[in-house]
């Protein structure tokens, strides 16, 4: 994951020297660990960053075989529903990701 | 063990409801009434493309509908204020939909892009000085005038209130500023910086909008009496300019909302109102839109006050050309250009000229700013440029 993370970088430079500038600025070469704009993204992005730090480890496979040992009726019916209501969730939240992309404001009006 | 038929019955089920979904989610958006006009977002929104073989052959067509779905998608005004209010009240990001809400309650730009390197700056002052250069020469060779007026946007003059990991957003204007005001010097253009002005008198907060990016109109009449006073230095005229004693200033009962509050859907809490100036003796007067007679009025006020208004009741908002005659032919004739931090200095500055107009160069096509002046040759001519946009030649920023 990490080198698909920094081969990103390379679609997004213009030369090489560029890449080679923005891979140390990633490991601190740049301004430092820490500066005005770190902790403003860590700001903005604090909800996604918080549900990608729970989404690293594998709960899915952990909350399944916790309900497959358990074998009741409710742990029977998470297993067979859970799945779908979550991917219909996604499937909501990304609608809604697409849409609030098109918002497209202007100061002056924009014929 | 669940049974496999239960899973198969349940992920049947979901199938259909996905696809129930997803068809009746394409019926909604064939169906639904298309918007013209997106009011928060101040823009058209995108009309249905039109098929063409260049359009298919270089991919503009499927993007055109990419634009049109995503801007008339259903339930899209609905979710846009949802994410927002999500975005302001419980995630509490610094910055929402680019406007950065502050502590102290002012709604201020946050600009990700908007940073220049040294060789840029240097580069595009230098261009922007020698184009007002030109028409400085040119104004000064028939015995006119000329001023380039800058004037702090709203984040500039709040600088202090952005939170202090966003302490470089209004930071990044400071070296164009300084850079446009040293090539104007080094050119012998001369050059107000409304920013000092407002220092002199103190800074006041009430001369800025919380929630729109001008000044209001206490900060525009500051402005306009120190455009003129400069004015008459320069040039050796002698404009009235006009105190506070001689106007009569009103605060419209409208709620008012200003651009950064509508960039967030009018989502914060504010209690600003807007205020219109009048002069105790009136100075009567005609006027005229891009050569129509147009209605003899400077404001564009609502017919009831419960009616929402932005700083489009100034002038009527952004015009291509505005013409104002007072008839009073031994008085000069003024020319302001510029984007619309000029329209409440426009309801002044007409008072004290026999011919006032005013050109919009986004939208005026006619000719050059160059061009019109060569033939019109008016007394004085106004630069008013905000510092967001000193270095831009969009619009406003192209002379000749």
């Amino acid at each position: 994951m990490v080198l698909v993370t920094m081969s990103w970088v390379l679609f997004r430079a213009d030369t090489l020297g560029y890449a080679a500038h923005f891979w140390g600025a990633m490991f601190g070469g740049g301004s430092g660990l820490l500066d005005h704009q770190t902790v403003y993204y860590v700001l903005e992005y604090a909800p996604e960053l918080l549900c990608s730090l729970v989404a690293v480890f594998p709960l899915k496979h952990w909350l399944r075989r916790a309900l497959e040992r358990r074998q009741s009726t409710v742990g029977n019916l998470l297993l067979t529903c859970a799945p779908p209501v979550l991917a219909l969730i996604l499937f909501a939240l990304s609608y809604i990701q697409l849409v609030t992309g098109s918002f497209n404001p202007f100061i002056y009006f924009r014929f | 063990m669940r049974s496999n038929r239960t899973s198969r019955i349940a992920a049947l089920l979901f199938a259909l409801l996905f696809a129930g979904i997803l068809f009746a989610g394409l019926v909604l958006f064939l169906l639904k009434p298309k918007e013209t006009v997106s009011y928060y977002e101040n823009r058209t929104l995108a009309e249905k493309p039109a098929f063409s073989l260049s359009g298919l052959w270089d991919g503009s067509y499927f993007s055109e509908w990419e634009d049109y779905i995503g801007d008339h998608a259903v339930g899209r005004s609905t979710l846009l204020r949802l994410h927002t209010q999500l975005d302001l009240d419980v995630w509490k990001r610094p910055t929402v939909n680019d406007i950065v809400p502050t502590e102290d309650g002012k709604l201020l730009a946050y600009y990700p892009d908007a940073a220049r390197t040294e060789q840029q700056i240097a580069a595009d002052s230098a261009a922007m000085a020698e184009q007002c250069a030109a028409v400085n020469d040119l104004v000064t060779s028939y015995g006119g005038t000329f001023l380039y007026v800058a004037v702090p946007g709203q984040t500039s003059y709040f600088a202090d209130s952005y939170p202090w990991f966003l302490s470089e957003q209004p930071e990044q204007f400071e070296p164009q500023r300084t850079a446009l005001s040293a090539a104007l010097s080094a050119r012998g253009v001369p050059f107000l910086d409304l920013g000092d002005v407002y220092a002199s008198l103190g800074h006041p907060d009430s001369f800025y909008s919380a929630t729109d990016h001008h000044y209001t109109y206490s900060g525009a009449f500051a402005a306009y009496q120190a455009i003129l006073q400069q004015v008459n230095q320069l040039s050796g005229l002698n404009f009235k300019v006009y105190t506070s004693q001689e106007m009569q200033f009103d605060t419209l009962e409208n709620p008012f909302i200003g651009s950064r509050l509508r960039k967030i859907y009018g989502l914060a809490d504010s209690e600003e109102h807007l205020t219109i100036g009048t002069f105790r003796q009136p100075v009567a007067f005609r006027r005229y839109e891009h050569g129509a007679p147009a209605a003899a009025s400077c404001y564009a006020l609502p017919s009831d006050s419960a009616q929402e208004i932005s700083f489009t009741v100034y002038m009527g908002g952004d015009s291509a050309e505005t013409c104002i005659q007072t008839d009073r032919p031994q008085l000069p004739n003024l020319l302001i250009f510029g984007d619309s931090f000029t329209n409440p200095l426009e309801t002044l500055l007409y008072a004290s000229c026999n011919e006032m107009r005013s050109l919009d160069l986004r939208h005026y096509q006619d000719q050059s700013l160059y061009d019109y002046v060569s033939a019109y040759r008016p007394d004085v001519v106004l630069c008013v440029r905000d510092y967001s946009v000193l270095l831009s030649p969009d619009g406003n920023g192209t002379l000749k």
